[in-house]
C-alpha cells in the first residue's frame, strides 16, 4: 500500500471515530471497555492524548478499587484482558500528559497486577486463555519498564520476567502458541504473544535473550499467511494482529525485506474489505464493528511509522522504546 | 443439502432470528448464529466434530445441546432440523 492511500484512510476513518463520539467514549456514558480501550489508542498515535485529559479522567474514574477494570465499565469484576489494555492506555497517554491523576491510575494498575500473578508467572481469566491473558500484563510491564519511573520499574521487573518466562516456555518447536481450550489454532495467540511480549525485551535494555524467540514466531506467522493476505479464515481481527505483529517483529530484528510482500498482501486485502463508506467489520461483507473499525486505524497508523525514515517510529507506537514519549504522531489532521 | 457439503454451514433466517445451520458429516445441526460472549458469527467458526468454536474468542458451543463447553453455564438456542425433498428444515 502507498503512503497517499494509507494517510488517506486513516483521515476519513479519524473524521469517523470522532463523529460517533458518543458510542466508545467513557465521557458520554457508560460503554464496553474494550473498545474504550481500542478508541483510546487511536486517539494516542493520532497526537491527540495532550489534549484529551477528560478522557482518561473518565478512564480513571472507570477503574475499580483493586486497580483492575471490568468488560463494561459499569460491571464490578475486574477482567485482566482488559484491565491490561486499559493500564496501557494510561501510562502511554501519561508520557504525554505527566498527570498526577493518571499516575495514581497506573500504580494502581501495577498493584492489581502484581497481587493476580500466579506463582508460575501467568495471569488468568476465566473467559480466555492462560497465555493469551499474559501477554498483556507483560506487554504493560514493558512499557512501564520503557516509560515509568524509577520506583515503577523497581516494582514490576521481577514478575514481568517471571511472566516473560512462562510466555517463552509456553512456545511450540514450531514458533507458534496454541490454546487447546479457547484458540487451537494459535493465530491470534502466536500474534499477540510476539509483539505484546517477546520481542519488546529486544529493545528493554534489561531485556531476556529473546530473538530466537521472535524469529521462530515471525516465520510463523508468515507461514500462515493465506494467499489472498488474510489469515485465519479471512478473520479480520487475526489479520490486523498478524499485520501488527509482522510489522513490529521485522523491525526489531530486521527482516523488513522479507516480510515486505506479505505486509503488501495483507494491507490490500484488509483496505479491500473495509466496510463503506467507513469502518472494518469483523469478516468481509459483515456489518462494521467499531473494535475493528478501531483496529484498522491503528494498524494503518503503525504502518505508516514502519515506512518513516527514523526506524524506531514503529516502536515507539507499542511503548517499548525507554524514556522517549515521541511516538506522539506528529502531523495534525483537521476534523 | 447438495449445497450445504459436510463441514460447511450457511446462515438462515428463522423468523427474523439469525441461525446458523451446519452439515457435519451429512447429519445437520442448527444453532443461534450469534456468540454469547460478544456476539460472534459462529457461522464462521471452526468445527470441532459436532461443536462449534466462536472465530472472535474462541467459546466452542455443542451443535446438539447449544451448550458451551468451556462455559458451561452459558447455551445458545438450538434447533431440530429434519431432511424433506432434499431441504434442510429448521423447527
Amino acid at each position: 500500500m502507498d503512503l497517499e492511500k494509507a494517510a488517506s484512510f486513516i483521515e476519513s476513518e479519524w473524521i469517523f471515530l470522532n463523529r460517533v463520539h458518543k458510542q466508545w467514549s467513557l465521557t458520554e456514558g457508560p460503554q464496553d471497555m474494550e473498545l474504550v480501550a481500542h478508541a483510546l489508542r487511536c486517539l494516542l498515535h493520532m497526537g491527540k492524548a495532550g489534549e484529551s485529559l477528560p478522557e482518561y479522567q473518565a478512564l480513571i474514574k472507570a477503574q475499580h478499587a483493586d486497580g483492575g477494570w471490568g468488560r463494561e465499565s459499569e460491571e464490578k469484576e475486574s477482567a485482566a484482558w482488559v484491565s491490561a489494555f486499559c493500564a496501557l492506555m494510561l501510562i502511554w497517554a501519561n508520557a504525554v500528559l505527566q498527570h498526577s491523576e493518571v499516575e495514581k491510575g497506573v500504580w494502581k494498575s501495577i498493584d492489581y497486577f502484581l497481587q493476580g500473578q500466579k506463582p508460575d508467572g501467568r495471569w488468568v481469566d476465566n473467559e480466555w486463555g492462560d497465555l493469551d491473558t499474559t501477554s498483556h500484563p507483560v506487554s504493560f510491564f514493558n512499557v512501564v519498564l520503557a516509560l515509568g519511573t524509577p520506583k515503577m520499574k523497581e516494582h514490576v521487573r521481577s514478575a514481568w520476567r517471571k511472566g516473560l518466562r512462562f510466555i517463552l516456555e509456553g512456545q511450540s518447536p514450531d514458533g507458534g502458541w496454541y490454546d487447546q481450550k479457547f484458540h487451537p489454532s494459535g493465530v491470534e495467540t502466536t500474534a499477540h504473544l510476539g509483539q505484546d511480549a517477546v520481542v519488546a525485551s529486544l529493545a528493554l535494555a534489561e531485556g531476556l535473550p529473546v530473538r530466537p524467540s521472535a524469529e521462530k514466531a515471525l516465520n510463523w506467522i508468515l507461514n500462515h499467511q493465506a494467499p489472498d493476505g488474510s489469515w485465519d479464515g479471512q478473520n479480520m481481527d487475526h489479520t490486523m494482529d498478524c499485520t501488527r505483529s509482522t510489522l513490529l517483529i521485522s523491525r526489531m530484528i530486521r527482516a523488513e525485506e522479507r516480510c515486505r510482500t506479505a505486509l503488501d498482501k495483507a494491507l490490500e486485502w484488509i483496505a479491500a474489505n473495509k466496510t463503506q463508506p467507513h469502518g472494518w467489520p469483523d469478516f468481509p461483507g459483515e456489518e462494521l464493528s467499531m473494535e475493528r473499525t478501531c483496529d484498522g486505524l491503528d494498524v494503518l497508523l503503525k504502518y505508516q511509522a514502519w515506512r518513516q525514515t527514523d526506524p524506531l517510529e514503529v516502536v515507539r507506537r507499542w511503548g517499548y522504546v525507554p524514556g522517549n514519549p515521541t511516538f506522539i504522531r506528529g502531523a495534525e489532521v483537521q476534523v | 443439502m447438495e449445497e450445504l457439503k459436510s463441514g460447511e454451514s450457511r446462515v438462515v433466517d428463522v423468523d427474523g432470528q439469525e441461525v446458523a445451520l451446519f452439515n457435519v458429516d451429512g447429519a445437520a445441526y442448527a444453532i443461534s448464529n450469534r456468540c454469547a460472549h460478544r456476539g460472534g458469527p459462529l457461522s464462521r467458526g471452526h468445527l470441532e466434530g459436532t461443536a462449534v468454536r466462536c472465530p472472535l474468542h474462541g467459546w466452542l458451543f455443542d451443535l446438539r445441546t447449544g451448550i458451551c463447553l468451556n462455559q458451561p453455564e452459558v447455551s445458545l438456542p438450538v434447533y431440530p432440523v429434519f431432511c424433506e425433498d432434499g431441504k434442510f428444515c429448521i423447527k
